[in-house]
């Protein structure tokens, strides 16, 4: 399907796209958190869409509307892609996992809840995966600052013709 | 007291000197004997395990009963860290990861920054992108076919593999400077133009690997002992694969033609002729074969843009003073040495990314091992690690 008419498919079937955008040749599709798991099966089960290829799932901070959940399925036999988002409040931001509709969504959840705080209800394993156990804090949220550049100017971010050539 | 009939027929005698052997009866032998699993975690330092992978198993007798992977040990923050440095700092950051392909990873970032800013690469950056693209790949399945066959025991691969990566890894230092980290990507184009010469050693360079690769069919592939080792040997189902979002040779080894160069061409792959590998049992020796077809392929393209390449510029006439990509996302794949590695690039039109998210493929090669470690033995364990091809700091990130 081409990403109009995966649009047009995924509105008339689910019912659930509440806003969808076409950009150089990709689609994403926004859904309520509400209908996530049900849009999710849908995608992979409906025989037109016949996603089957987990690519990722992640997360974009947003600040202050919350965040932005994305998953990006791929179906090896009708080679088209799709995102699928949904947004999140900032207050305990909670999803329904996916775990058991593709296998490769454990992972990518375990590895979300870290990094950005975002619980996976029903996740069978939802424990860190990446960081030390430890470790406190979500480090992709905005407000998690990396300590290295506020500690330190990094010299990086001039332009070289902003540095004298002393320096 | 006595023992009875039945408990005498299981009893044994404990040989020692003349008239000194001890009768021991064993009470209810028939019954089986109480066993309890045993923890063995293995790594994170093991050679088997190609870097720091923990692999934590749970052992009923030789059998593994479950198998978890522990990652994170090389954990750089890619994400953050993109977050914080502007588009040209991100293309030495990235081919950090997965250190066996440095310029796909490189090639990947470019992609999708040209893709948001809707920038035209001149035509012969785009074919000396594939070339070095396509060398990449033989220098890291090289490096897997020969520490396959060390795994198992077999020692020869391994300096076989060397020899030839030495060899190519001298022909990208002459146009890169550079022998793991290239670098030579720029968003637009390359960083310099290829030295004088260059295709011409490249062109010999494809000859004498393609006479070499059959010492490995020799040595390898025919070879009884290997196949004894990796014949039916974790088996992989490619729906299992797919639904694991496994890519790549692993994924190809289980039947399943995906290869984004062919189904979604990019740079120029649409112009060249090649072939997907594909295996038939998805077992550990089809992952092999795949990864030994896919170097032939890819020689196969590098000859093709010897013959193809066209003169002319590296970068674009007119580049912007600065990378700031308009504001939008996109999710932008290659067919990297493993598998699919892509990025999506959120742009808020700033000097760096609001969010960069690499999806790598190690990371999902890796998330499947417990699928096919649980169930089989101990020994098969070595098998299966060196077929499901990941590199650490490409889970990691």
């Amino acid at each position: 399907m081409s990403p109009d008419e995966i649009v047009q498919h995924l509105t008339d079937a689910t019912g659930a796209v509440e806003r969808s955008e076409v950009a150089h040749g990709e689609v994403s599709v926004w859904v309520a958190p509400a209908r996530w798991v049900e849009v999710a099966t849908h995608l992979r089960d409906c025989g037109h869409c016949h996603f089957d290829f987990c690519t990722f799932l992640t997360a974009v901070d947003l600040e202050a509307e919350g965040f932005e959940v994305v998953l990006h399925v791929y179906s090896v036999r009708r080679q088209h892609h799709v995102n699928v988002k949904t947004v999140l409040g900032r207050e305990n931001p909670s999803l329904p996992t996916l775990s058991e509709v593709w296998l490769g969504a454990n992972w990518c959840e375990r590895e979300t809840n870290e990094l950005f705080g975002i619980d996976f209800a029903g996740h069978p394993n939802l424990v860190k995966l990446l960081l030390p156990v430890e470790f406190e804090g979500h480090p992709l949220r905005k407000d998690f600052k990396l300590m290295t550049r506020e500690a330190k100017e990094w010299p990086g971010e001039k332009e070289p013709e902003e540095v004298s050539p002393s320096q | 007291m006595m023992a009875g009939p039945t408990e005498l027929r299981q009893a044994g005698t404990i040989p020692g000197g003349p008239g000194e052997g001890v009768q021991v009866v064993i009470a209810g032998a028939e019954a089986e004997f109480a066993t309890q699993e045993m923890t063995l975690s293995i790594g994170p330092q093991h050679p088997s395990t190609h870097g720091v992978l923990r692999v934590v198993l749970t052992l009923d007798g030789e059998r593994i009963a479950t198998a978890t992977p522990v990652i994170g040990y090389m954990h750089r923050a890619f994400d953050k860290l993109s977050e914080v440095r502007d588009y040209r700092q991100i293309i030495a950051l990235s081919n950090r990861h997965d250190w066996l392909s440095a310029f796909g990873n490189e090639l990947g970032v470019v992609l999708a920054v040209e893709k948001l800013m809707e920038m035209e690469v001149p035509e012969r950056a785009q074919w000396i992108r594939m070339l070095m693209a396509e060398w990449n790949r033989v220098l890291n399945h090289l490096m897997f076919l020969g520490s396959f066959g060390l795994e198992l025991g077999a020692m020869t691969p391994m300096f076989l593999a060397f020899r030839e990566r030495e060899d190519i890894q001298n022909l990208l230092e002459a146009a890169t400077g550079a022998r793991m980290h290239f670098t030579y990507n720029r968003v637009g184009g390359l960083k310099e133009d290829l030295p004088a010469g260059f295709l011409k050693h490249s062109a010999a360079l494809v000859r004498k690997i393609r006479h070499r690769l059959l010492d490995y069919d020799g040595l390898l592939l025919g070879n009884e002992i290997f196949r004894k080792r990796t014949v039916g040997i974790g088996v992989l189902p490619g729906e299992v694969a797919k639904s694991y979002g496994v890519s790549g040779p692993i994924l190809q080894a289980s039947g399943v033609a995906e290869d984004a160069r062919k189904t979604e061409p990019y740079l120029k792959y649409d112009e060249v002729d090649f072939d997907v590998p594909v295996g038939e049992n998805g077992d550990c020796y089809d992952r092999f074969v795949v990864l030994y077809r896919r170097i032939e392929e890819s020689l196969k393209i590098i000859e093709q843009v010897h013959d193809k390449m066209p003169a002319g510029a590296i970068l674009p006439g007119k580049m912007p003073k600065y990378i700031q990509p308009p504001e939008g996302w996109t999710y932008t794949r290659v067919e990297n040495s493993l598998g699919e590695l892509g990025y999506y690039l959120v742009s808020r039109g700033e000097k760096e990314p609001w969010r960069l998210k690499m999806r790598t493929p190690s990371f999902h090669n890796v998330s499947m091992i417990p699928y096919l470690l649980e169930g089989i033995l101990l020994p098969d364990l070595i098998a299966v690690l060196g077929s499901v091809f990941f590199v650490v700091g490409d889970v990691d990130r």
